[in-house]
């Protein structure tokens, strides 16, 4: 009897447990905070448009979660009480938001035109990471690109791709972002200018300029930096898809996301001084090596270029289709990291 | 000789011997010199640069980094110049070392005059500090170039290309081409700019060679490939999905040494499908691999991008009146709204506490009924 009634009491337990986890499972979370503070970083991914397969949205969330748990989330603000005499502690990200940690993306038109605006008005510096499809077309008298929102709210009132030309007001004149990582397709295809004549009213095209207008003039911040201290990375032609193995070393340890997760843990390493040890050139070479690139960067598949194949559609014939990352502006440039105010 | 003349002299003699050994004690006995300190004699005995003319501030030191090297970050600076070191070193199997100039050009103690002869001083100089027989070889493959000018020569297992690259750079790396199959990893690299020295790479012993012989040829390794080949699907990659058409013209492979679980390189096929049409909306390749000494299949994965997504829609542009006055929040700043959206994690353990508790009361009182 008493064999029989732990045995019930048991099972209740586990029921209720599994039925609990059920119950809760589907919930889709945005997660940061903004205590309109210190740097800004957002990173947004788009589930939609073309819906990423699920293998592929397992690897960008992990990206994400990795990205923004260990990257991001542990720089800290510090400031000297001199009434008591000691350091206060705050994040030094106070406006950091991740759109990907839950079950899908909150990506949404306005959230990142929003985050934009806040980060570039009330935060020092901002960086932008973004993983998702691409937006591609000409208009205006210009080739523009974009990036798209993911796909489960789009009203018929707002347009799903970010366009170069959106985000070009919303940085006019602060240029508060000195980071931008668009793992996008074609995003990095080119600068930039604006349209002056014979198309004066016509907006900017070509992200590197949109985020940051006339400030980034190398098209390789990698091997000839600009020295602006401003930097956006993408990809000319195509962008791989972060399950993908990067053909070197232990496949399941050498896949793009791992690259990438690599890349801002180096980026926001902390140096001797509590500042970024790295730059954002150290934080390429390093990644790479992680990923079996002895050399470097400048060894890599993502720098030397890599073949991506396409079925056809979109206007574009069958074949592989050369492609590669491109890193704009300043390479020299660091993340920033910890914050330090006042001090004995 | 008076005796006491005798007994002055043997002081001297044995005050000169024991000089003699104190001053050959550094060499021999002093604590290991550290990290950054090997990487400043790497600097200046590799590298060659004039050290005396900077500032060096030690930026931070980092164990455990790629290939369990220690990684060194050093800002010298001058009057004149300014720039970033950073070294890579495991003290026997990998060496790396890069320089960025950050303000004027780097300070050498002996500018080279040419590119040839830089990278010459550059492998003598290296030579010397690491004494690693293989190098003599690379030094003597430079003995016939008086110009460096991009091409491929093999001098038995070593393939050695130059390159000229963008911004005045020229590239040498000499690869452990054993079979003549591509070795990314066991490779002496060095890139100049304008002549002087900007990187450097020894990582020749990276890996050791577990075999050479290729057993199976190309042919054979796309008809494996192809057997073997699936879509990986579902959130852990473990739904395989073979149900898809291969565009045969697509096909590619190429060879190249991989390590495998021993830790030791073997041939391996790398081999890539082109699909007849985009796949759970985003997969349009197979990457298949397939060890060329055994025709064991090593990786089977996905391969696309994150394409064109559909623009039937023109936007309105904005106008330069808009572009500064877009219509945003408030520039206040917003209160803190931490964790708007508690993560599933904590909707979980909430749950799981709040059933946990509720199933060891409901135990409790059965078993406190039973008491009774």
């Amino acid at each position: 009897m008493v064999k029989t009634r732990m045995a019930i009491c048991a099972l209740l337990l586990l029921f209720s447990f599994v039925v609990s986890l059920l119950a809760v499972a589907p919930v889709q979370a945005t997660y940061g905070w903004d205590w309109g503070f210190g740097h800004a970083s957002e990173i947004h991914v788009s589930d939609g448009g073309y819906l990423p397969n699920d293998y592929e949205l397992a690897y960008v969330q992990w990206a994400c979660n990795d990205i923004f748990y260990y990257a991001f989330a542990p720089k800290t603000y510090y400031i000297w009480d001199e009434e008591y005499g000691y350091w206060e502690a705050g994040p030094a990200y106070g406006h950091l938001w991740n759109y990907m940690e839950g079950y899908r993306s909150q990506t949404t038109v306005g959230n990142v035109l929003n985050g934009v605006y806040d980060s570039e008005v009330n935060h020092d510096e901002s960086t932008f990471l973004y993983i998702g499809h691409m937006g591609y077309q000409y208009m205006y008298g210009s080739q523009h690109y974009g990036f798209v929102q993911h796909g489960y709210n789009i009203s018929t009132t707002e347009l799903p791709i970010i366009w170069d030309m959106a985000i070009y007001p919303y940085t006019y004149g602060i240029d508060g972002h000195h980071f931008v990582f668009l793992w996008v397709c074609r995003n990095g295809d080119e600068l930039g200018h604006a349209n002056t004549w014979p198309n004066p009213p016509n907006p900017p095209n070509g992200m590197p300029y949109c985020w940051t207008q006339d400030l980034i003039s190398s098209t390789d911040g990698f091997a000839s930096p600009d020295y602006s201290s401003y930097c956006l990375i993408s990809f000319e032609q195509a962008s791989p898809m972060l399950c993908s193995w990067m053909g070197t070393g232990q496949p399941d340890e050498n896949l793009y996301k791992h690259w990438l997760c690599f890349f801002y843990y180096f980026a926001l390493y902390d140096d001797a001084y509590g500042g970024s040890m790295y730059t954002v050139n150290d934080a390429l070479d390093l990644a790479s090596m992680y990923t079996d690139f002895p050399y470097g960067f400048s060894q890599s598949i993502l720098y030397q270029g890599n073949n991506t194949y396409w079925p056809g559609g979109d206007g574009q014939n069958p074949g592989w289709y050369w492609s590669r990352m491109r890193v704009y502006g300043d390479g020299t440039s660091h993340l920033p990291g910890n914050i330090f105010e006042g001090g004995p | 000789m008076g005796k006491p003349l005798l007994q002055k002299l043997n002081v001297i003699i044995i005050v000169i011997v024991i000089a003699l050994v104190l001053i050959q004690v550094p060499r021999a006995y002093t604590a290991e010199a550290t990290k950054p300190e090997k990487a400043l004699t790497f600097l200046t005995d590799v590298v060659g640069l004039n050290l005396a003319s900077y500032n060096a501030k030690l930026v931070g030191v980092m164990e455990n980094g790629p290939f369990n090297s220690t990684v060194v970050k050093y800002t010298l600076e001058s009057n004149e110049s300014k720039l970033d070191v950073l070294y890579l070193s495991t003290g026997n199997v990998y060496v790396w070392c890069k320089l960025t100039p950050l303000k004027g050009a780097p300070l050498f103690a002996q500018p080279a005059t040419t590119t040839i002869d830089g990278a010459k001083s550059i492998l003598e100089r290296y030579q010397t500090y690491a004494g690693a027989s293989y190098l003599q070889e690379m030094r003597n493959s430079l003995d016939t170039m008086s110009v460096l000018e991009p091409k491929t020569t093999t001098m038995g297992d070593i393939r050695l290309e130059t390159s000229i690259l963008e911004g005045g750079k020229e590239s040498i790396q000499w690869m452990n081409a054993v079979n003549g199959i591509t070795n990314t990893y066991d490779i002496v690299a060095l890139t100049l700019r304008n002549g002087t020295f900007e990187q450097f790479c020894d990582s020749w012993n990276l890996y050791k060679i577990g075999a050479a012989d290729v057993k199976v040829d190309q042919e054979e390794a796309i008809r494996i490939a192809k057997e073997n080949a699936y879509i990986r699907s579902g959130p852990n990659g473990d739904v395989k999905f073979t149900n898809f058409t291969i565009v045969d013209l697509s096909v590619r492979a190429e060879l190249k040494m991989q390590p495998r679980t021993d830790g030791m390189l073997y041939p391996n096929w790398l081999v890539l499908f082109g699909l007849d049409k985009v796949y759970f909306n985003q997969v349009t390749g197979i990457q298949v691999s397939i060890w060329g000494d055994n025709g064991e299949v090593g990786y089977v994965g996905n391969l696309g991008g994150y394409g064109a997504a559909p623009s039937d829609q023109i936007p309105a542009a904005p106008s330069p009146t808009e572009q500064s006055q877009p219509q945003l929040p408030s520039s206040e700043p917003s209160a803190p709204t931490e964790n708007n959206n508690p993560p599933t994690t904590t909707y979980i353990i909430a749950a799981a506490t709040a059933s946990i508790t509720l199933a060891a009361a409901t135990t409790a009182v059965i078993l406190k009924k039973r008491k009774k």
